[in-house]
């Protein structure tokens, strides 16, 4: 039972390979994660504040974003907001005269679950243009808009 | 005396086995549904609000045609045990233990659901009814298990070994659900959203309910039908299965999610107040039923250690490897999401972040290595030499092999995957993602997977092959034992002490029956591949046969 046998050198390798991966992920979540800074009168801007005041339940903020013909179509009954780890990434922008549409993808789930299922889906935030403002108009139905209806 | 077990006779009959018991199986299922239809109208006086016949009429249908139906198969089936020796086939356990297992299942879900809700004032005819019923054709089925008209001769053990498995599974959600409550009352306040008289200890006396009644069924089979000492294969796998996988599984992942609650508690997974508050609410939540899940986890491992402790070293060590790969399951995800929340870090997002996607993989992995050091050693010095140490257990290169295997076929799975993902992004599909966002969830399982693959390839080289290791132990391979009057337990006592195994023979002739003792004193000293034993009138005689 010699000392080279205890320690074995291929545990170890792999050992050090993991614990080199998950220092550098999360050094990578604490410093370079979180938001990309975007142009705050853009749309992809607009739908950034949106998204983030949704996910934080400040439902003054996201409502001060949001166009009041937005509530045309709501029935009464809004949405619950979205879950606290959501997450939303940018897909694409397509702008024009006086709407724009931003695509995205929002992936929610696996807070504590061992296994890492996270679920996928893509999205599309449609904006028009009020004065030199871009508000928000339809939203994919995770951040259903119908709840903010009676905020002011 | 039961005959030892042979093979019925195959061919035609065996076709008939089968449409025979499918035809029982039909015939209760339907009778089965009838009653249910019928008791639950004749408990259920209530308000009817519109009643077109329709169900009495199908009920009273399913009975009618389906009783008697069923109960002539049932005595042609009667018939055909005694006259075909149906007893001895292997078809005829499966339909006991499926027929049966599936009965516990309807019906305990609807007794223990009937009497929940009794508990909290509610009385439910129609699920009492469904029940009872359902119950009734178990019982019968159990009955049968056991009748020494009925009992089947082959898969000793299987449907109380089901049992077993459903009872403790019952145990497991309810002790959970209940502690969980009690738990989430304790941290968050007793908060009763409803008005009305419900009290905070009503649900946790619901959950008792279905832990009860689990434990119950865990009970009955486990000490009464005797699965706890019983050395059946199945009985053995189902002990296995319990203290190995079930109470590992349960306990870790209490204990993941316990350390993922930890984390986003003290390091926050958003900046904000506002999403602070709502957060820790839900956390609190999960806390409770993680510490719940934790503690029933190791209620099971400690209920079953003793059983474990009596049973024979490769069941303790299969149980060791089952709870290693356990924690190995979680370790390896563990990682993986990890390397998924640190990819998703350097693709940057919109808006929230990856926070909680790494506290989550951090908690599985820190978890899952702990347990797997724990149980697996691998700082163990291998062992060369086949012997009875946990090195060199015969099944732990099996686990090796699986493991290897399973995570091999994984990699080239996620490979697959991350493939699909980059061309989907190159090419430009529309609404796809960007490179990176589409290929970390599998990227991550394969690093998890290669290293995992590595590692027990490594080791599954490094642990020398012998040829015939898994049988070192064995001083006999092969008995083939010729005497009359033979049973189950002479075969059991013979394999104990011998380690071999072990087929019968019966003599046509007259021939003094078997006894055992005298049967284990001749094998005592013979060491040899395969063994005729045969008891003639003048005592036992050995021949040892040369290999072929």
């Amino acid at each position: 039972m010699d000392a080279a046998r205890r320690y074995d050198p291929v545990l170890l390798s792999i050992l050090g390979i993991i614990a080199l991966l998950v220092v550098l992920a999360i050094a990578a979540v604490l410093l370079r994660g979180g938001e990309d800074s975007l142009e705050p009168g853009s749309p992809e801007g607009v739908v950034q504040e949106f998204a983030s005041a949704m996910i934080d339940g400040d439902r003054e903020r996201a409502r001060a974003l949001v166009s009041d013909e937005a509530f045309d179509d709501c029935g009464g009954f809004g949405g619950p907001l979205p879950e606290p780890g959501t997450r939303v990434t940018l897909r694409g922008v397509s702008t024009g005269e006086s709407s724009a549409s931003v695509r995205v993808g929002i992936s929610t789930g696996s807070s504590g679950d061992v296994f890492g299922g996270s679920y996928e889906e893509s999205g599309e935030f449609v904006l028009v243009r009020d004065g030199s403002q871009w508000q928000v108009s339809q939203t994919p139905w995770r951040f259903d808009l119908c709840s903010l209806e009676e905020v002011e | 005396m039961p005959q030892r077990a042979d093979r019925a006779p195959g061919g035609i009959h065996t076709l008939r086995r089968v449409i025979m018991l499918l035809l029982l199986a039909i015939l209760v299922s339907v009778a089965a549904a009838g009653a249910t239809g019928l008791l639950g109208i004749v408990l259920d006086p209530g308000t009817v609000l519109e009643d077109n016949g329709y169900f009495l009429a199908q009920s009273v249908a399913s009975v009618v045609i389906a009783a008697p139906l069923g109960a002539l198969v049932y005595w042609l089936t009667l018939r055909w045990l005694a006259r075909f020796d149906d007893r001895r086939s292997v078809l005829w356990p499966v339909y006991l233990a499926v027929v049966g297992t599936v009965a516990l299942l309807v019906g305990l879900t609807a007794m223990l659901a009937t009497l929940a809700d009794a508990v909290s004032g509610e009385w439910r005819p129609d699920s009492f009814a469904l029940g009872l019923v359902w119950l009734a054709v178990w019982a019968w089925h159990a009955w049968m298990w056991h009748s020494p008209r009925h009992a089947p001769t082959r898969l000793a053990a299987v449907s109380p070994s089901l049992a077993v498995l459903v009872g403790i599974g019952f145990a497991i959600a309810g002790v959970v659900s209940a502690l969980g409550v009690l738990f989430r009352s304790a941290l968050l306040g007793s908060t009763s959203l409803l008005v009305g008289a419900d009290h905070w200890w009503m649900p946790v006396l619901q959950q008792l309910v279905w832990a009860a009644g689990g434990a119950l069924v865990w009970a009955w089979h486990w000490w009464g039908r005797g699965i706890r000492r019983s050395s059946a294969a199945f009985a053995r796998f189902t002990l296995v299965v319990v203290s190995g996988f079930l109470a590992a599984a349960v306990t870790l992942g209490g204990l993941a999610s316990l350390a993922y609650c930890v984390l986003a508690l003290t390091l926050g997974v958003d900046g904000s107040a506002f999403a602070m508050a709502r957060e820790s609410r839900d956390l609190l939540d999960q806390l409770a039923t993680a510490v719940a899940a934790a503690v029933s986890g190791v209620l099971v491992w400690a209920m079953h250690r003793a059983a474990v402790a009596d049973a024979t070293t490769s069941v303790r060590w299969s149980a060791r490897l089952v709870a290693s790969g356990v924690a190995l399951a979680f370790a390896a995800s563990g990682f993986g999401v990890v390397v998924n929340a640190g990819l998703a870090a350097l693709s940057g997002s919109l808006a929230g972040d990856e926070r909680s996607l790494l506290f989550g993989g951090l908690a599985a992995l820190v978890v899952g290595a702990l347990a797997w050091v724990v149980l697996w050693r691998p700082h163990d010095p291998g062992d060369e030499t086949p012997g009875e140490s946990w090195t060199a257990f015969a099944g732990r290169r099996a686990y090796l092999v699986i493991v290897f295997g399973v995570s091999a076929l994984v990699a080239v799975v996620t490979l697959l995957v991350i493939a699909y993902g980059i061309v989907q992004s190159v090419i430009g599909v529309p609404w796809s993602e960007s490179i990176i966002e589409s290929i970390r969830q599998p990227l991550g399982l394969l690093t998890a997977t290669a290293l995992v693959a590595v590692y027990h390839f490594v080791v599954w080289r490094r642990s020398a092959p012998y040829p015939g290791l898994e049988r070192a132990a064995a001083r006999i391979e092969h008995v083939t034992l010729v005497a009359a009057g033979v049973t189950d337990a002479l075969v059991e006592q013979l394999r104990t002490a011998t380690g071999a195994k072990i087929t019968v023979w019966a003599p046509h002739d007259e021939y003094p029956p078997a006894d055992a003792a005298a049967l284990v004193r001749a094998l005592d000293e013979v060491r040899g591949e395969h063994v005729l034993v045969v008891t003639t009138s003048g005592g036992v005689e050995v021949v040892r046969l040369a290999a072929e």
